[in-house]
């Protein structure tokens, strides 16, 4: 494994979050601050504690994980789908680079600005939230593997698709409302028995109960199972990601 | 005689939309010489190229580079190997130096400043080092795509087409870069479509026609037995070609 490569590839894709500011950090910041005044101040207050919290310390964690997904599947996604455009995937594929290392490249890249999105998220949510974070090896845990699952997810799509219409399909049609089926803004026991079912083949919400967790020892889930599912998850988005690049499909001709 | 840095045989290339691009190519490139690689558009001559450099898959046949085989040991033979695309490919919103600061990168180079140093220099594109990809004009994005293979100072350089749609002055320029690196030991394989160009650089030429090498020969040889200037033989020979 040579890492210099890998961390070339990286630190290209963590310089975004300081080249592109307001789309990276910006937007996800706008919007998250949105939802912690509407849904956390103004609906919030008529809601009341939630498993022992207050409604916008409820929803606190699963808008972190919301962008942290978005922004993982869209950073890797872009930039690769960017790069076969410019013709410049092609410098990787000249370069004694393996694939599992380009891949990493892009994996950490990816989860590093995640995890700089995440953590500004949250600077921003003490305007209206009181620190708080029971368990912060398991947020860390969370930020890392939930990051990888989508930066891989992003990395699959943006081999597959072909132009920016095609790739939308995920961000808008998948990613966001498994978001907001995942219990964001809600707890499970709230859903009819039959939601409640459904709710548990959904991995959003498994990763924002793990971030609950993480962040207040509250989730619908237990703990190792959140995380156990996140793990699986990454393990088979990595084992299509090997394979696809491996198949040298879309890539290579 | 030189030792060959690469050797092809039997290669053979179909593409998964059935263009049969290669048909059972051999040949052998020797130590530091400047190979021109001539033939018409959809020869096969980029496929083969590319091949080499790993950007396409073979069907079949083996591809030997420094007498390892690109595809098993693509790690010693890529870091061995430069390659100057048709395309100009490169971030139009990265500055020359980030450019090969990222390909520097993408080769394990640690400290590539030195080499970058003396690239942008060579290449007359020191005064530009710090201008972005898009405000280049055509000639300097080209002068970038051959610093970005050159950055890692392999020992064979592959040119597909280098100086299309360049002025006469880096044309000029880039022939003698090509000499210099010649010079330097580094074997040099060239397309291209201006046959005057092949004429003045290479030391051998072969012709590739509709995925088929027509022969290889030594320049001098060459036009020594057909009497008459590259141009013409290169018709004659691609014209039967297109005959038969």
């Amino acid at each position: 494994m040579n890492f210099i490569p890998v961390l070339t590839i990286a630190k290209k894709e963590i310089s975004h979050v300081f080249k592109l500011p307001l789309q990276v950090l910006g937007a996800p910041i706008a919007t998250s601050i949105l939802y912690f005044l509407v849904f956390g101040h103004a609906i919030g207050s008529r809601v009341g504690d939630i498993q022992g919290v207050s409604y916008i310390e409820f929803i606190m964690p699963g808008l972190i994980m919301m962008n942290m997904v978005t922004g993982a599947f869209n950073g890797v996604f872009s930039s690769l789908i960017l790069s076969k455009y410019m013709n410049t995937f092609t410098d990787l594929l000249v370069s004694p680079m393996s694939y599992l290392e380009i891949i990493m490249g892009y994996v950490i890249g990816s989860v590093g600005r995640s995890i700089i999105t995440a953590g500004a998220i949250y600077v921003c949510a003490l305007f209206f939230v009181p620190f708080r974070a029971e368990h912060p090896l398991f947020i860390l845990l969370m930020l890392i593997f939930v990051g990888a699952c989508f930066a891989l997810l992003g990395f699959i799509v943006g081999v597959v698709a072909d132009n920016f219409e095609q790739a939308s399909i995920f961000p808008n049609f998948i990613i966001m409302p498994l978001s907001f089926l995942g219990g964001i803004f809600y707890s499970v026991e709230m859903l009819p028995a039959f939601a409640q079912t459904l709710s548990r083949y959904n991995p959003l919400f498994y990763m924002i109960n793990g971030m609950r967790y993480g962040f207040y020892g509250i989730a619908d889930v237990r703990p190792l199972v959140a995380l156990g599912v996140v793990f699986t998850v990454f393990i088979a988005m990595l084992a299509i990601t090997w394979f696809l690049v491996r198949s040298g499909y879309k890539l290579k001709q | 005689m030189s030792e060959s840095v690469i050797s092809i045989s039997h290669l053979d290339k179909t593409y998964r939309n059935g263009f049969h691009a290669l048909k059972d190519v051999s040949l052998d490139i020797r130590e530091g010489e400047i190979f021109g690689l001539l033939g018409p558009n959809g020869a096969g001559k980029t496929t083969l190229i590319n091949i080499i450099a790993g950007l396409v898959m073979k069907t079949s046949g083996s591809v030997l580079a420094l007498g390892k085989d690109v595809e098993k040991d693509y790690r010693f033979t890529r870091s061995r190997i430069g390659l100057v695309q048709q395309e100009i490919a490169f971030d139009p919103f990265l500055s020359v130096i980030e450019t090969l600061r990222l390909q520097a990168g993408y080769f394990g180079i640690a400290n590539a400043e030195p080499r970058i140093d003396q690239l942008l220099k060579e290449l007359r594109l020191d005064d530009k080092r710090n201008a972005v990809g898009r405000s280049l004009s055509g000639g300097m994005k080209r002068r970038v795509m051959i610093a970005k293979a050159l950055v890692h100072d392999p020992e064979i350089v592959f040119l597909d087409e280098p100086t299309a749609g360049v002025d006469v002055d880096l044309r000029e320029n880039l022939w003698s870069l090509v000499e210099k690196m010649k010079e330097m030991g580094k074997t040099i394989i060239l397309t291209t479509h201006y046959l005057e160009e092949a004429e003045a650089l290479a030391q051998r030429i072969a012709i590739i026609n509709q995925g088929k090498i027509l022969f290889v020969e030594e320049k001098e040889k060459l036009l020594s037995d057909h009497g008459t200037p590259l141009a013409d033989i290169y018709r004659k020979y691609v014209h039967q070609e297109k005959t038969v």
